[in-house]
């Protein structure tokens, strides 16, 4: 070590300052150089003197009272702050003021998309399936108060009506049709055509042009029932012609 | 370590001004829960240091005090942050030297001369011959820390005047051991030649 960098480092020698590598390095060097160790003694001497010095002079003279005053100012500080307490530490002691802004702004988004949806539905401008997922199955006596634009509403009412005066005009017109037959009675027929009344029998409900046909069998618990489409057959009518 | 070190560092201080106190971690952790009996020994425990600090730091008594209260204001409206694993002492000891440090601005901004300040703390008394020299002395020694900068000033207080160790320091102040060296060794050289001075030639430090 040079005598510059073991001076530089006198200071903290001095005070006792330096990791204990520095400390080794500095003592080796004040071995072997007479100047530098003269220097040393001269600063541990300063070093001493002068910290007493400021030991001495700057010993804070504060009393029992200066304590009791100094505690009892901060309690009245502390109880003054505590009773300006903000409102909502109140409702949610444990959330500083960010947390408590952050929740309200989100209350308030919340509150407008709601708010937006809402004037959106009753203005019809809502997606078909979005009004069906948001609103509840409608009952048949009371409608919900949000409801679907008039036009749309007419339009939908106007098909169920349909609907259930198509299904009672076939229901009545079966019946008249299937009336007479039901009266008459049909000559036993050979009992070999299951087949036939299986493959009517699938479309009785899809074909409400149909004709039921029933055929009493040789064992009067077996009655064979089915439909066929009613249709009139060319050769029929030339045989009404010719009979004619 | 450092807890034991604080431990003790309590403990002697406890002794010192008579008060029979549970560790300190104990007292932290029942002041965080509220409990001003426990906030009040924690005071108790460390007013004299901090006063003293205040005092060394700001040369002032009435400013020692404002930041004394400062500082333990500051403590009570963050112990709810503080983490019971650390130093509570070098916690405590970093407010106070921040809010000196706070003070110390408010000061240079008000344009109050350091003089000034400095005639405020002559003592009272009868002994005017006695009250003299002990001013002037004080009044040296206040100015001797009123060359060193901030900084400076606050590495040497802690290091040769409350006897902290290098590392504590450097914790107190948020710096490292080798930037807390180096200010305390430019300190040390201030006051030396400071000393050589006013001191050691008499007739040069009567031109004052």
């Amino acid at each position: 070590m040079k005598c510059t960098h073991t001076i530089e480092l006198l200071p903290l020698y001095a005070g006792g300052d330096l990791p204990e590598a520095k400390t080794e390095a500095v003592r080796e060097h004040l071995r072997g150089c007479a100047d530098c160790r003269a220097l040393a003694e001269e600063f541990a001497a300063e070093f001493a003197a002068g910290s007493a010095w400021l030991r001495d002079q700057l010993v804070p003279d504060f009393g029992e009272d200066d304590f009791e005053q100094l505690r009892a100012a901060v309690w009245q500080r502390i109880d003054r702050e505590e009773a300006r307490v903000p409102f909502w530490e109140r409702f949610f002691p444990r959330m500083n003021g960010r947390m408590v802004l952050a929740m309200a702004s989100a209350a308030l988004l919340i509150a407008f998309g709601l708010a937006v949806y809402l004037r959106a539905a009753r203005s019809g401008q809502v997606p078909k399936h979005e009004i069906a997922e948001a609103t509840p199955e409608p009952s048949p006596v009371k409608r919900p108060a949000i409801g679907l634009p008039p036009a749309i509403e007419q339009k939908r009412e106007l098909k169920r009506g349909l609907k259930r005066e198509f299904k009672r005009e076939t229901a009545r017109q079966s019946n008249r049709r299937n009336a007479p037959l039901r009266r008459q009675l049909i000559p036993a027929a050979p009992a070999t055509q299951p087949e036939i009344a299986r493959g009517v029998e699938g479309e009785v409900k899809s074909a409400p042009e149909m004709t039921r046909i029933e055929i009493q069998t040789a064992d009067p618990k077996i009655r064979i029932i089915w439909f066929a489409p009613k249709e009139e057959s060319p050769k029929s009518d030339s045989m009404l012609a010719t009979s004619d | 370590m450092a807890e034991t070190t604080l431990m003790a560092e309590n403990l002697s201080l406890g002794k010192e001004i008579g008060v029979d106190e549970a560790p300190v971690a104990d007292l932290v952790a029942r002041a965080r829960t509220g409990d001003r009996e426990a906030f009040d020994q924690l005071m108790i425990c460390h007013q004299h240091r901090v006063l003293a600090l205040a005092w060394r730091m700001l040369g002032n008594r009435e400013e020692a005090r404002d930041a004394a209260q400062e500082t333990f204001l500051r403590v009570y409206r963050h112990l709810g942050k503080f983490d019971l694993e650390r130093d509570f002492g070098a916690w405590l000891y970093r407010i106070a030297v921040n809010v000196c440090r706070d003070q110390a601005r408010k000061r240079s901004r008000s344009g109050e001369s350091e003089e000034e300040e400095e005639m405020r703390e002559l003592p009272g008394g009868d002994d005017v011959e006695g009250r003299a020299i002990l001013s002037e002395q004080k009044r040296l020694a206040l100015r001797a820390l009123g060359e060193l900068s901030e900084k400076q000033r606050a590495a040497l207080v802690l290091r040769d005047l409350e006897g902290y160790e290098t590392e504590e320091v450097a914790r107190i102040l948020g710096s490292s051991p080798t930037t807390v060296r180096s200010q305390i060794s430019q300190a040390r050289t201030k006051l030396r030649s400071f000393r050589e001075r006013w001191l050691k030639s008499p007739g040069e430090g009567g031109k004052r």
